[in-house]
C-alpha cells in the first residue's frame, strides 16, 4: 500500500534531522497528527496559540542555527502564523512552517477554514508552496528546507491540502528542478577584498559594525581575529549582539537609536566603516545623511539587496561574512606583520567616550529596570540565552546585558513583534535543555502571549521569566513623554493581573520584588529554582531608555537623559560635546 | 532614501525581462514584489519561454538606474527567478515588439484607412460593412503612432499585448528600438552612456 502524504511528510522531516516541531492541531491536519503518534523520534510541543508555535520555531532556529519547524491547521491556524513568519523574515531566521489546507477539490470555493495562506504570506516569507498533487510533496519539502537555510536564511511555508495528507502518495517523487540553481556567492570578489584591505590599512580611524549576518555565518571568531589584528574597535547592531564579546577592550556596544554613547560617537567620527552582515536599517543609522559622515564604507553581505539599500557603500562585497573576513585576514597577512598605522589617537578618543557616564538614575526608593538587567547579567556571567519582547526592556537588555556568545540573544529586531519572547524562549529551551534561558519582558508585552505559561507548565520547561512591570506600555509612553509633551494616550495599563498569582495558577512559582534591595536576592532565588519561574520586578515607571536619538536626528545627536525624572526637557544633546 | 544618492539622473522607462520557472503563482510573486516595494508596472506580458518549464515575464517600469538596480537585485532573490536582464527602453539592445488589435467604425474613407494600415504594415483580420479589425506588430512607440494616425477613422476598441522582448547581445542589429533602420555607423548616444547589463546567470 502506498504511504499517505502524512507519512511522506514525517519521514522527510526525520530525514532532514528534525527532532522537534511546534504546533497546534485542527481539522485539516488531523491525519498528520494521527501519523505523528507513529514517529516517536519527532517531539511535538503543543503550544496554546499558533503564533507561539512559529515564534518558538524561530527561537529554536536562532539558538541553534538549524531551521525551526512549526505546524498549524488551515484557516485561522494558518493566519495566526503570519506575524511570526514576518518576524522571522525580517530577521533572516530559517524556519519551515507547514499548514493544512482544505481538500484539493474544495480549493477556491470558500470552504470551512479555507484561506489563501500562500497568497497572504507571499511577501513575508522567503518562499512558499501550495502542494497541488501528491507526487510533488517529497520534492517540495526537500526544497523548502534548502531554501530556508541557503544563502541569507528565511522562513518558508508549505501549504498541504488535507486529501494529500490523508491520501496515497507515490514514492520516489523527483526533487524539484531548481534546488542547486542559486548557490549563494560565498567568496568575495578578490579585487574588492584587496580594496577593502587596502582601505583598512590606510585608515586612521577604522571601525567595524557587526550585524546578525556574522552570527548566521558563524563568523564571530574571524571577526575577533580581524578586530584584534588591527586594533579595530567594534560596534554591533541590535541583532548582532553576541557576535563580539561584551567587555572586550575593543567593544563599544550597540549603535543606533538607543545605541551606546561610545558606539554612536565612534560611528559619527570614524574614517572607515567596515559593515559586516547587516542591512543598516533606519534604527541603526538614524538620519541617513548624518550616518558615518566622514567614513568610507565597506559593506560585506551575502545578500546583494542589503548593500546600498539605505547607505551607499564605497566598497561593496557580496559574500559570506566568514569567508570574506578570512579573505581579508589573509590579504593583511600577506602585507606583513604590522601593516597598520599608529592608531593610538583614535583608540584614546574611544577610551574617552567609553569613560563618559550617562546621568545615573536618581535613587528614589524604586527599582531601576537597568539595574535588574545588570544584576541578571552578573549572575549569569552574560552566558544565558536571553529572549526579549519588544519595548523599553528590550533596549535596556541590549544596553545592559553583557552578551558573550553568538546565538544568545533572541529578539524580534526587524519586525518588533511584541509577544515574541516567551514562545521564543520556549523554543530555545527545548533546543538547549541544559542552558539557562531567560525571557525578559515588560508587563505590556508579557500579556501579549502569556497563555504560553500553559506550555511552560505542560513540559516543565525551566524558562526564567523576568517581568519589568512599570504599569505602562513604556516605549510608546517614553515617546509620548519626550515627543508629545507628556500627553499619555492609551499607554497606561490598568486592570493588570497579579502576575505572581497568575503564574501560580499554572503551577509555576512566582516571585516579586518591590524594593531595590530585593532585586539581587529575587534573581538569585528565581535562577536557582529548577523549573520555570516568574519573577516580577515593580520598577520605576519614570525610567526612560537613554541614549535616545530622536527621529530625524543623526547618531551623534543623542538625548542622554536627565538626572531627575520629569525633567526631560533639560537633557543634554551629546552632539555638542 | 533617494536623497542620499547624488543622482541627478531622471527616472525613465526601463524594460525588465525575467526568465522564471513555469510554476503556479510565479507571476503573482513577481507582481507582488513590485507592489510591495512600491514600484509601478506599466506594461506586462507573460508566456512560455524556451521549453515548457520556463516562462518569460516582460515588464516596463519607470525608474532611475539606482532604482532599477534595486528592482533587479530583488527579483534575482526570488526563488523561481532564473535570470533577469534589463535596460532603458530606448536602448538599441532592447529588441521589443508588441501586438495591437484595433476595431474601427471606418466610416466611408476605407481606401484612405487601408493606405494608413499598409504604411504601418498592419493586416486586416476581419471586415464587415462599417467595421474593420486590424492587427499590427512593432515597437511600442511605432504602434502609438499607428493609433494616432487611425484617430480620424473612428477607433472603437483597442487591445494591446504589452511588450515581448529579448535583450540583444553586444553585436548591433541594424534596427533600433523604434524599429527603423539606422544609418550605418551611427551610434546611439543613449546606448553609449547607459551600457546594458546582461546578467542572465544560468548556473
Amino acid at each position: 500500500m502506498a504511504r499517505t502524504g502524512s507519512e511522506v511528510l514525517l519521514e522527510a522531516l526525520v530525514q532532514q534531522g528534525v527532532d522537534v516541531i511546534f504546533g497546534y492541531p485542527g481539522g485539516s491536519v488531523i491525519h498528520l497528527y494521527d501519523q505523528l503518534l507513529r514517529f516517536p523520534r519527532i517531539r511535538h510541543i503543543l503550544v496554546r496559540h499558533e503564533q507561539a508555535a512559529v515564534h518558538a520555531a524561530d527561537g529554536y532556529a536562532r539558538a541553534t542555527g538549524r531551521p525551526g519547524v512549526c505546524l498549524a491547521t488551515s484557516g485561522p491556524g494558518a493566519t495566526n502564523l503570519v506575524t511570526g513568519l514576518a518576524a522571522a523574515h525580517a530577521d533572516s531566521v530559517p524556519l519551515v512552517a507547514f499548514t493544512g489546507q482544505v481538500a484539493t477539490a474544495q480549493l477556491g470555493r470558500d470552504a470551512f477554514q479555507e484561506v489563501d495562506i500562500v497568497g497572504i504570506t507571499r511577501t513575508c516569507t522567503k518562499h512558499n508552496y501550495l502542494v497541488r498533487n501528491p507526487g510533488e510533496l517529497a520534492g517540495i519539502i526537500e526544497e523548502a528546507f534548502e531554501v530556508a537555510g541557503r544563502g541569507r536564511p528565511g522562513p518558508v511555508l508549505v501549504d498541504i491540502p488535507r486529501d494529500i495528507l490523508s491520501g496515497p502518495c507515490p514514492p520516489g517523487s523527483p526533487a524539484l528542478a531548481s534546488s542547486s540553481r542559486k548557490a549563494p556567492r560565498n567568496l568575495g570578489h578578490p579585487l574588492q577584498v584587496k580594496r577593502a584591505s587596502q582601505a583598512l590599512v590606510e585608515s586612521e580611524r577604522p571601525l567595524i559594525c557587526a550585524g546578525a549576518g556574522v552570527i548566521h555565518a558563524g563568523a564571530h571568531e574571524e571577526l575577533l581575529s580581524l578586530a584584534e589584528a588591527g586594533s579595530i574597535p567594534v560596534v554591533s547592531t541590535f541583532l548582532g549582539l553576541g557576535a563580539f564579546p561584551a567587555g572586550h577592550r575593543l567593544f563599544l556596544g550597540m549603535l543606533g537609536m538607543h545605541g551606546t554613547y561610545e558606539a554612536n560617537m565612534a560611528v559619527s567620527n570614524c574614517d572607515l566603516l567596515l559593515v559586516v552582515g547587516c542591512r543598516l536599517d533606519d534604527r541603526a543609522t538614524a538620519r541617513v545623511e548624518a550616518f558615518a559622515p566622514h567614513a568610507r564604507i565597506v559593506h560585506i553581505d551575502l545578500d546583494p539587496t542589503s548593500i546600498g539599500k539605505t547607505v551607499r557603500a564605497h566598497i561593496p562585497i557580496v559574500g559570506d561574512a566568514g569567508v570574506v573576513l578570512r579573505q581579508i585576514l589573509k590579504e593583511l597577512e600577506v602585507r606583513g606583520t604590522s601593516p597598520f598605522p599608529n592608531r593610538e589617537d583614535w583608540l584614546q578618543r574611544i577610551r574617552k567616550w567609553k569613560e563618559f557616564q550617562l546621568p545615573s538614575p536618581s535613587p528614589n526608593g524604586r527599582i531601576k529596570p537597568q539595574e535588574v538587567i545588570q544584576e541578571l547579567s552578573r549572575l549569569t556571567s552574560g552566558q544565558a540565552i536571553i529572549a526579549t519582547e519588544v519595548g523599553q526592556h528590550q533596549m535596556w537588555t541590549a544596553l545592559h546585558y553583557r552578551f558573550q556568545k553568538p546565538r544568545t540573544l533572541l529578539s524580534s529586531g526587524g519586525l518588533g513583534a511584541m509577544g515574541y519572547g516567551l514562545p521564543a524562549a520556549i523554543g530555545a529551551q527545548v533546543a538547549c535543555p541544559g542552558k539557562t534561558v531567560v525571557d525578559i519582558s515588560g508587563d505590556g508585552s508579557f500579556q501579549m502571549n502569556m497563555q504560553e505559561l500553559g506550555t511552560l507548565a505542560q513540559y516543565g520547561l525551566p524558562v526564567k521569566l523576568v517581568v519589568l512591570n512599570n504599569g505602562s506600555l513604556g516605549m510608546v509612553r517614553q515617546w509620548q513623554s519626550i515627543l508629545f509633551e507628556g500627553r499619555f494616550s492609551q499607554t497606561i495599563l490598568s486592570g493588570q493581573p497579579d502576575l505572581v498569582r497568575l503564574a501560580e495558577a499554572y503551577g509555576i512559582p512566582g516571585l516579586r520584588a518591590t524594593e531595590p534591595q530585593e532585586v539581587a536576592s529575587c534573581l538569585r532565588k528565581g535562577l536557582g529554582i529548577p523549573g520555570p519561574v516568574l519573577m516580577e520586578f515593580q520598577v520605576d515607571p519614570e525610567e526612560q531608555v537613554y541614549p535616545m536619538v530622536p527621529p530625524g536626528k543623526g547618531l551623534s545627536e543623542m538625548l542622554l537623559g536627565s538626572p531627575c525624572p520629569g525633567q526631560e526637557k533639560q537633557m543634554g544633546m551629546a552632539g555638542r560635546r | 532614501m533617494e536623497a542620499i544618492y547624488e543622482n541627478p539622473e531622471k527616472p525613465r522607462p526601463h524594460l525588465v525581462s525575467i526568465l522564471v520557472e513555469n510554476r503556479p503563482g510565479v507571476l503573482a510573486r513577481v507582481a507582488a514584489l513590485f507592489s510591495a516595494r512600491g514600484y509601478n508596472i506599466e506594461g506586462l506580458t507573460a508566456a512560455h519561454a524556451e521549453g515548457s518549464e520556463r516562462s518569460r515575464i516582460t515588464c516596463i517600469t519607470t525608474g532611475d538606474s539606482q532604482t532599477m538596480e534595486r528592482i533587479v537585485k530583488q527579483l534575482r532573490n526570488l526563488v523561481d527567478v532564473i535570470g533577469v536582464s534589463h535596460g532603458p527602453l530606448e536602448s538599441s539592445r532592447i529588441l521589443g515588439r508588441e501586438m495591437l488589435l484595433v476595431r474601427l467604425a471606418a466610416q466611408g474613407q476605407m481606401r484612405e484607412l487601408l493606405e494608413v494600415a499598409r504604411k504601418f504594415e498592419a493586416r486586416v483580420i476581419s471586415r464587415s460593412p462599417g467595421r474593420i479589425l486590424l492587427e499590427a506588430t512593432g515597437p511600442g512607440p511605432r504602434l502609438a503612432s499607428f493609433l494616432k494616425a487611425l484617430e480620424p477613422y473612428g477607433v472603437e476598441e483597442v487591445a494591446r499585448s504589452g511588450p515581448v522582448v529579448l535583450v540583444g547581445h553586444r553585436k548591433r542589429t541594424g534596427r533600433g528600438s523604434d524599429g527603423r533602420k539606422r544609418p550605418s555607423g551611427s551610434r546611439g548616444g543613449a546606448t553609449k552612456r547607459t551600457p546594458l547589463t546582461r546578467r542572465e546567470r544560468k548556473e
